[in-house]
Order: C-alpha cells, then structure tokens, then sequence
C-alpha cells in the first residue's frame, strides 16, 4: 500500500511541477540565456525529452534509490536532502518534546479536575493558541522574545564565532560530540522559538484528544472498582486512565510529526534555519524539477515510516491491540 | 567546509555562566536545559565581533559555482571569493583586476590579457592564463548563467603564463565590459574535482577563487562566511576580517536583528520597517541611486498597441508624480530617459510627465477613443502591482479600459522565445548588470535576440546603429551611437519608464561606514563594508 502512495505521490507531483508556469532549462541556464544555451542546457538534462520518457526516468532512477540531480546545486537531491534533513530532524524532535511536555501534564490535569478553573482554563488556552497561524505566532513570539524582551535570537542557528566540527549535521548533538557545552546551549537557544512555534499547533491537538480519551475512560465502568479500592484521582488517571488512553495519542502524534515536515517550509523560512522545508521552498521556487520531485518522495516516504513507527509504538503500549493483533494473525 | 574556523570564546563562556548552570542542572534536566537555553546568547559572541561584518539579505545562495554569478544573491558571495580579470572604478572606467593589462584588437574580435604578476589562488597555486583559457571554455561548455554575456566567445589562446588572448566569434568592443562577472577558477583543483558536470556539484559549496576573501563556512546558503585573504594583491583598507551574510528572508527578523546589532547591514527591508529602523539609535537608512528603471514594454507586433500614438498616449496618461510619491514614497527618482539610472551615455530627454489631454489627442488621431488593453505584471512586486493599478486608473480617464493579468517571471521568459507571444503590454523591473549601457541596448532592442528582447522590438535603424557602436573601439564615439539608437527607441514609445528606483540598504552606523556612499552599484562591484574609523 505504501509503494502505491509513494507512486501516486511521485506521478502527481511530477505532473503539477510540469504544470507550473516556465521552462526548467531556461530558468537553470538563466534569465539573460540564449535560445541555444537553454538549449544546450535543456538537452543535457533532459527536458528536451518527450514528457514520458522523462517520467519513466525518473520512476526508473526511483526505483534504484535515486532521487535525480539538483539543476540548481548539480548535486545527487539525496546528498542534498542529506545535508539538510539534521537541522529539520532536530527542529521536530525538539518541537514534539515541547509539544508533549506541554499537552500531557496538562491533559491530564484537565481530565482529572474536569469543569473545574484548571480545566477551563486550559481548554481557553487551547482554543486561542490552537487557532493561531504558526506564520503569525513565529512572527509575534520573534517580536516579544526576541526583539522586545531579547531572550532569544530572532533567527539563524547559532550565534557568530561558535563552531564545532559538523559530525552529524545537527548542531545540538555536535555540540555534544565536541564536549562543548557553551555551543550546546547556544544551539538550543537558537532552537527553543522555532520549536515552540512548532510546539504549540502539536500540543494542542494533543491535549485535545488526550483529554477526550482521558474522560471517556474514566467515564468507563473500568475505573468504578478501582474508586471503590479507595484509590486517589490522581492514582486513578496515572495508573488506570492513562495507559488506557494513549494508544489514540501516540497515533495522532505519529501523525503529527509527519505533517509537521511539510509545516517546517514556513518556520525554516521565518526562523533562517536550514532545513528540508527551506529545501522544498527553494526548489519551488526555481522550478527545480528534481529536487522537488525528490524531496517530496522523500517526505512521503518519511510520513510513510513515521506512522510506521507510531504503529509499533502503539502496539507496544497497548496489549489490547497487541493482543487483536497477533489474535486476528493467529486466525 | 565541515567546521567553522571562527573558534568560540569557550573557557569565557564557562566562566561566566557554567557555575550558575552547573548548580541548576541539580534541580532537574527539564530547568537546566531551558535555563542555559536562555542564558547563553549573549556571552556567545566571539571578540572578534567588531572585526566583522555581518550582513543580511533574502533570497537563497543555492551555489557558489561562480557561473552562476548572474544570480544578484550569488554574485555577492562569488565576486568576493573569485577575481575578474577586469573591473571598474569609480568612474564605471573598465580597470585591470586580476588583469594588470589587457588590450583590446583593433578589429575588436580578440583581446589580449597579461596576468597580474604575483595573484595566487587561496590554495597559494600561483594564477597563470591556463585558468583563464580553462574558465572560458568550462563556462562555454556548460553554458549557464553567465555563459550569456560572453556568447561571443570563441577560444583562448594561452601565449605563456602571464599572457592570454581571447577570440571572440564576432567583432565586439562591449566583451571587455561583460568580463567583470567572469571569475577566474583555479583550474588545477577544479579539474581534480570535476566529476561528470565540470565541477559544478563540488564548486557548489567549495571554494577556488582568488578573491580577497576565502570562503571559511556554508551553511547550506543559509549562511556563508568567509575571511580576508592574507595573499592577496588588493590592499586591505577599513575592509573587516570576516564577512558573514545571511539570508533572512522576512523584513521583520532583519529590522529587530538590525536594532540588537546581531547584524551589521540589511537589504530588502520594506517601507515601514525602514520607517521604525530610521529612528533607532546607532542605525542608519541610506538611499542611494541604482541603475534599475521600471516601465512598461510595448509589443508593437501586438494589435492593440501597434499604432505608436497609442504607446506614447499611454505613456502620457500615467500620474508619474502621484506614484512616486504616493508609491515610492519620493525614493528614486522620475526618469528621463529608456535607461536604467545612472548608466552613462543617455540622451537630453525631458523627464517625464502626465499630459491628459495630450494623450487624448493622440488617442482620438490613431482613431481609438474607446479602448481595451491588457497589461501583465508581476503580483509578487508590491510596488509594481500598484503602478499597474494606477496606470488602470488613470487610463480610464482618456477613455481607456486596462485590464491587469498577473504573470509569473519563468512563464514570461517563456513567452519571450516566440514573438508572436510576447505581451502586448509587460510591467517589469530592468536592471544595468554593466556600465556601458551597449550591453543593456543590444540584449534588449536589437533585432533577433530571443529572449531578452522583452518587446519583441525590431528596427533596422537601431540595429545599424547599435551594430556600429558594438564593434566601436572609441568609447566616444560608442557613447554618441548610443545617444542616437536610445532617440530611435524613444521615438518608437515601445519602453515606458515609470520610475528610476533607487538603492536602499539600513546599515549600523555606529559600526560601519556608509556602503552607498561614494561607491559604484553592487550590480557592477562588490558593495564596500567597510568598517568605520574609531
């Protein structure tokens, strides 16, 4: 199933990027080009080509891990995207750490003192926060921290003059690797506001679901014996309620991070932060066929093991679906 | 390119902070790390901060490949790392670079160059006219970017190692003046790493120039930083250290950066942000002039503009004054002529003006007193979706209907390599690349050019006459052909300018001199930032 949306996915954007306005050889040649440049240019990488045969090459190349070459860079997409994709990886760990710092105390806390001041006070928080554009909210939490209050940098990536070797590209963990503590915290200070904005919209898709499943659990007949061994609210929704609840969770978070690759085209920008979002804008921009193409296919197949991976998880945590599972396996 | 040379200041940093980090990391890794998350800024400047500039501008350095130095972001970079053989001065004259001579033939079909002795690549290879042959010819073999202004190129002929004649295909005395964007590589260390493109993915994010400058860091064009070049010919001056430039799209980040003093200059910041910059201690708004000029191309070929009273009625019609203060909020200026501003050699033309009636006149003699047209234009461009609206207002006053149709720029070019597709009407922004304004007139009113003749124009006239001044080796006398293809041009109304845009750039004053002041467009030579005297 997978492999058909990825070929799906390649097929559609292959046609909407040759549905964009422009010529590909003309705009790699140049704007000042001439009619036998962009020729030139046009036959050596194939746009002179009928539009299927460029289509089965690059299905074909696909098919051997390979995402094409950059007209722009004139690079393999893959070493591209591979320089890149750290900072966004970074970016989105840290984002989805934030979120769920921030969405499962104060789910919980919710759910367990439903109607009460801190429940209404969290679902006011929600609505407000979760309506916001996240271009609109890096905009203003750049103005309050940033400019107004200056407690962190506006944008970029690390302050002038701090260097560590690039080990891994993410510049937190090679700050680590270099033992350079000063250039660890400057990377997360650079970090913190890209990945609360990134944080907020996650958090509170989180918090609403999490809160859902939270009261419709202890809601549930379940819970009733438990009260009755006198257990306390806060035992009941840790031990009983939570477990309970989290399958649902984990599957959203799953998606959530997925979709947050494609929502990282307007934090990298608004933040100056390298990044695959940064990549994709950029190759749109120019109407770098193959990079688009390759970075999109690269995104599908990331969300692809992202839920993947959200699935595992939530078989992990949840033996009921571990046990539907390997039961409906079994027959 | 894997490490930063710049070393931060670490045994400082620990000083001053890592006692108090150090204590809170005991209360919990969560406040520990939002703690040093939020103290670390500020001590995090490296001390040779004040020996650097850092810069800011939008738009994405998708490569350092010097070829591809057509590219306004990429030129910034590349004419700092990498040497012409020839630039400018101040006065726009064509001088020596990594040229100490050079003369051009009598026939104007072949220029000889002598290479300045002592130059050396920022590896210390010594510069000799084998890289020279060898970056004409790469470039003619890869033909990008700035393959088109020397189009004419035939081959070099390598006389020894200080001497190099190039051939051209055809007399031209404007090659010369095309060469200050043509940066010389080192053509040892790029072959050893061409690869199957030329060494275009390697000279991507590497470096083999002999520009005053060596490129130290790429952060995937997000950031590129590089140092000054201790072996350079070129005296060094009140020039930083270190220059950084970093892309930062959105004008608000570069307006707060620019008041903190994170950077030292921005471009591309809008009116208003300009406005709050103008009154921030420390922060300087200059304007400056430019060679660039808005206006309107007038397909003749088209129907609807084909009658030349029709082209000069709406030129007529457009409140100049109006946009350029209510638009342009009086930055640039009103033009006088097809030119971009500031290039030499343009006629005595009377500024331009609204004349309703006029335009009226000229409209009911060509027989068209009820009119529709269409007009293309970029919607992207703020400034020139404005200018449209109001040139639409205000031909509705002699009775004309304009109707806007937005147009992408890839899907315009495309259009400009079939005549009979050309828009009638196209609202652009036109930039001078090079002083001598032959280049400007021949890539864009000379007959045949496809793709860069924006309105399809031919007249044999200006072909002649610009065919005679391209192979004029006296620049007078180049300067008075000219004078008289612009007055064919003028005539004809096929180019409507509507504004002269001037140059802007916010800048700390307390840091830096003025870049604008005194120094020729960056579209010609790099933009001094030169730091201001203690």
């Amino acid at each position: 199933m997978s492999v058909l949306t990825l070929w799906g996915l390649a097929t559609l954007v292959f046609v909407m990027i040759k549905l964009i306005p422009g010529d590909e050889a003309q705009i790699a040649a140049g704007p000042g080009a001439s009619a036998e440049q962009v020729a030139i240019v046009a036959h050596r990488l194939g746009f002179d080509q009928p539009l299927p045969q460029q289509y089965l090459g690059f299905i074909g190349r696909l098919l051997h891990g390979d995402l094409g070459t950059s007209v722009v860079t004139s690079r393999p997409v893959l070493a591209d995207l591979a320089v890149v994709l750290p900072s966004t990886i970074e970016l989105l760990v840290a984002a989805a750490i934030i979120g769920t710092l921030l969405a499962f105390p104060s789910a919980l806390v919710a759910a367990a003192l439903r109607d009460r001041p801190a429940d209404y006070g969290t679902r006011v928080i929600v609505i407000v926060l979760g309506g916001l554009p996240t271009f609109w909210l890096a905009l203003m939490l750049q103005y309050l921290f940033g400019s107004v209050l200056q407690l962190t940098p506006i944008s970029g990536q690390g302050s002038f003059g701090v260097s560590v070797p690039i080990v891994t590209g993410v510049p937190t963990a090679d700050a680590l690797l270099a033992g350079n503590l000063p250039a660890f915290a400057d990377a997360l200070h650079y970090l913190l506001l890209p990945a609360v904005v990134f944080a907020v919209p996650f958090a509170c898709q989180v918090y609403r679901l999490l809160r859902a499943t939270l009261l419709g659990v202890l809601a549930s007949d379940m819970v009733l014996p438990v009260k009755a061994k006198g257990a306390g609210s806060t035992r009941i929704v840790l031990r009983h309620a939570l477990p309970n609840a989290l399958a649902p969770a984990i599957s959203l978070m799953g998606t959530l991070i997925a979709g947050m690759i494609g929502g990282a085209v307007l934090v990298e920008t608004v933040f100056g932060r390298k990044g695959v979002g940064n990549y994709l804008a950029n190759a749109v921009a120019l109407k770098d066929t193959y990079a688009v193409l390759g970075t999109v296919v690269f995104i599908g197949i990331t969300v692809c093991v992202v839920n993947l991976i959200a699935d595992l998880v939530t078989l992990a945590v949840d033996p009921r679906l571990r046990n539907a599972s390997l039961g409906a396996a079994a027959t | 390119m894997g490490t930063r040379l710049h070393n931060m200041t670490g045994m400082s940093m620990m000083k001053t902070n890592g006692g108090t980090r150090r204590r809170r990391t005991a209360w919990g890794p969560a406040l520990a790390v939002a703690t040093v998350a939020l103290l670390a800024a500020a001590p995090a400047v490296a001390a040779d901060r004040a020996d650097t500039v850092i810069v800011a501008g939008a738009g994405s350095v998708n490569t350092l490949d010097p070829i591809a130095s057509d590219y306004v972001q990429t030129n910034t970079i590349t004419s700092r790392i990498y040497s012409p053989l020839v630039t400018y001065d101040a006065k726009l004259n064509v001088v020596g670079d990594l040229a100490s001579d050079y003369k051009v033939a009598p026939d104007a079909r072949s220029i000889d160059f002598t290479i300045r002795a002592g130059a050396v690549f920022h590896d210390g290879t010594p510069v000799t006219a084998k890289d020279v042959a060898y970056t004409f010819d790469r470039i003619k073999r890869v033909a990008k970017g700035v393959a088109a202004y020397i189009s004419l190129y035939d081959s070099a002929v390598v006389t020894d190692d200080q001497h190099v004649t190039l051939k051209l295909t055809a007399p031209s005395a404007l090659f010369l003046t095309s060469l200050s964007k043509i940066y010389i590589l080192n053509s040892k260390l790029v072959t050893a790493n061409a690869g199957s493109d030329d060494g275009q993915a390697w000279l991507q994010n590497h470096d083999a120039g002999s520009g005053p400058y060596l490129l130290t860091s790429d952060n995937g064009g997000n950031e590129v930083i590089m140092d000054w070049f201790g072996k350079t010919w070129q005296p060094k001056g009140a020039r930083p250290t270190t220059l950084d430039f970093q892309r930062a799209d959105e004008s608000g980040p570069k307006r707060d950066e620019l008041a903190s003093g994170a950077i030292d200059a921005a471009s591309n910041v809008i009116d208003r942000d300009l406005d709050a910059l103008a009154k921030v201690s420390g922060v300087t708004v200059a304007y400056g002039r430019a060679p660039s000029v808005d206006g309107i191309y007038f397909n003749p070929s088209s129907p609807d503009v084909s009658d030349v009273r029709v082209r000069q009625a709406v030129a007529l019609a457009y409140d100049y004054k109006g946009a350029l203060s209510g638009i342009h909020r009086n930055h640039g200026a009103l033009p006088s002529g097809i030119l971009p501003d500031t290039l030499p050699c343009q006629p005595d033309f009377p500024t331009v003006a609204q004349d309703l009636a006029k335009a009226k006149q000229l409209l009911a003699d060509a027989g068209k007193s009820s009119l529709t047209l269409t007009l293309r234009f970029q919607p992207v461009f703020q400034e020139q979706a404005q200018e449209a609206t109001l040139l639409q207002s205000n031909l509705k006053a002699i009775g004309v209907t304009l109707n806007l149709e937005p147009i992408a720029f890839p899907n315009y070019l495309q259009l400009l390599h079939d005549p009979k597709q050309i828009p009638a009407m196209m609202l652009l922004a036109e930039s001078g690349l090079f002083p001598d304004p032959g280049v400007f007139l021949t890539k864009t009113y000379m007959t045949g050019q496809l793709g860069t003749n924006r309105a399809g124009y031919s007249n044999p006239k200006v072909d002649d006459v610009l065919g005679k001044a391209v192979v004029e080796a006296d620049a007078d006398k180049r300067c008075d052909l000219y004078k008289e293809a612009q007055t064919l041009i003028q005539a004809d109304a096929v180019f409507m300018p509507m504004w002269w845009a001037g140059s802007t750039l916010a800048y700390r004053s307390d840091h830096l001199a003025d870049p604008l002041n005194g120094s020729i467009s960056s579209n010609f030579a790099p933009l001094p930032y030169n730091l201001k005297a203690k």
